[in-house]
């Protein structure tokens, strides 16, 4: 079999912008074991709907060597131009063929004098063109996990799935959950080509979920999943815990 | 024993400083009527087992485990009472965890287990009152120890933490780490630091940031989990 080369991973995540919010992100190029502080090249490609897509390449990145960016230091017009979510894909690539980067990490944080919300990004693929059905370990290589998550509604938190579509393609996210003790898809709608949607689960909890007591109160938790094969590799999925009463996002989880 | 089953480990506290609540997710249904085993095992900051028992729940359900009950025999360290729970259930089964810190929920994931000389990192910001607490669990069973570097400005501090078998700690960066090291620039201002760990030995570590920072009042303070891998 041959060794697939991963010298060159991707991943994406998004970040809120609004008139006062400011994003941040933080890379670490690590290739496992390797020590060294081979050049890591770092391009970060914001998108979204009203956003134009556009990439910055940043030199001087070190394996082992982590590195942050302000968004809106990379792309000014970020500012102006947006209000609301929008797509990051962060691309680490090495000259060094040999180095395998996929254990390096992304770590998003939004600062807003109200909130601050950091979280760690969905793990890096190997980059580039989707890999012939022939060539066997480049397809292991990208088989994305099961997503499988939990949506939890109580007087702390309300819950939203956040779907990063970098693609040219429209996604159609398909997942499924229990109603009334079957399984049944959750209707979410699609999600235009490079672009990211946030679909809140709320109504759909409070009307099939299941109150139960907890320790915190009175909660909704539901099981929601979905076939790895029906989202494209490049999709990605976290799930998104607002405060209800203030909406100010408060943790992020990738699935 | 569950064949082929699905393992996390997470980092818990006792009230009133933390709550922590096991969540347990399937796929599909087998069958309307199927059930799913979750194996658990919660030990004390020195590594000894101080509870172990199995709950099981509908498939067509998420099991929700309050840990709360089961945390009274942790042992204390700096006032604060800890451990580490280990998660054990069928494939196809993933873990989460809802932890309160204070007033901050979180939902997390099946943490990353970093392996002998992997790296973590974490990104901070040092000063302005704030304060970080490094929880740090070694889930193999033999004595480890993990290298925390601390990188702001073009400083890089680096100190060692011992982690008994199976057992957690909880270092205070400010308090126990960077008081030891001759540079206090960090005090003065805001500023960005990175915090990278690497477990030497053999050891197979989770590692958590919690922040502790200003309230809105004058000598309030707050805590949120900065980031869990």
């Amino acid at each position: 079999m041959d060794r697939v080369m991963a010298n060159s991973v991707v991943t994406r995540a998004f970040c809120l912008t609004t008139g006062t919010a400011r994003s941040r992100i933080h890379f670490f190029p690590s290739a496992g074991t390797t020590a060294g502080h081979y050049p890591v090249v770092c391009e970060v490609t914001v998108f979204g709907k009203g956003i134009e897509r556009r990439s910055v390449q940043l030199d001087g990145g070190r394996l082992n060597q982590p590195d942050g960016i302000r968004l809106e230091d990379a792309f000014p017009a970020l500012v102006n131009e947006t209000s609301g979510i929008c797509g990051i894909e962060v691309g680490l690539s090495s000259p060094q063929g040999r180095i395998n980067l996929l254990s390096s990490r992304l770590v998003v944080e939004v600062v807003s004098p109200h909130y601050t919300l950091s979280y760690g990004a969905a793990r890096f693929s190997i980059a580039g063109e989707k890999p012939a059905e022939s060539d066997a370990s480049a397809v292991e290589a990208r088989l994305r996990p099961q997503p499988i998550g939990v949506s939890m509604y109580d007087d702390k938190c309300t819950p939203s799935l956040v779907i990063v579509n970098p693609t040219k393609d429209l996604a159609r996210p398909e997942f499924r959950h229990i109603v009334r003790g079957e399984e049944a898809p959750l209707h979410l709608g699609t999600v235009a080509p490079e672009s990211v949607v946030e679909f809140p689960l709320e109504d759909t909890l409070t009307k099939s979920g299941v109150r139960r007591q907890t320790l915190w109160g009175e909660s909704i938790v539901e099981k929601m999943w979905s076939e790895a094969s029906a989202l494209d590799a490049s999709v990605e999925c976290y799930l998104l815990l607002r405060d209800p009463e203030t909406r100010q996002p408060f943790s992020v989880c990738a699935i | 024993m569950l064949e082929n089953s699905v393992v996390s480990h997470f980092w818990v506290a006792a009230p009133p400083f933390c709550s922590s609540t096991i969540l347990v997710s399937s796929t599909a249904l087998e069958s309307a009527t199927s059930r799913i085993l979750a194996q658990c095992a919660v030990y004390d900051l020195a590594g000894a087992l101080v509870r172990d028992f199995e709950v099981e729940f509908p498939a067509n359900e998420v099991g929700v485990l309050e840990l709360e009950p089961f945390l009274t025999g942790l042992k204390t360290q700096s006032g604060l009472a800890h451990g580490h729970v280990v998660i054990r259930s069928s494939e196809g089964t993933r873990h989460f965890c809802r932890q309160q810190v204070g007033e901050h929920t979180d939902l997390i994931s099946s943490p990353k287990l970093f392996k002998s000389r992997e790296m973590a990192f974490v990104p901070l910001l040092l000063g302005a009152g704030r304060a970080h607490l490094l929880t740090f669990v070694n889930t193999d069973s033999s004595a480890g120890q993990v290298v925390v570097r601390l990188l702001y400005s073009n400083r890089s501090p680096e100190f060692t933490i011992d982690l008994p078998a199976k057992g957690s700690r909880v270092v205070s960066l400010e308090d126990e780490l960077l008081s030891t090291f001759d540079d206090h620039s960090w005090r003065k201002g805001v500023m960005q630091g990175y915090v990278r760990i690497s477990p030497r030995v053999q050891s197979s570590v989770l590692f958590q940031v919690i922040e502790q920072y200003p309230g809105e009042g004058e000598n309030q303070v707050k805590y949120r989990t900065l980031l869990s891998w």
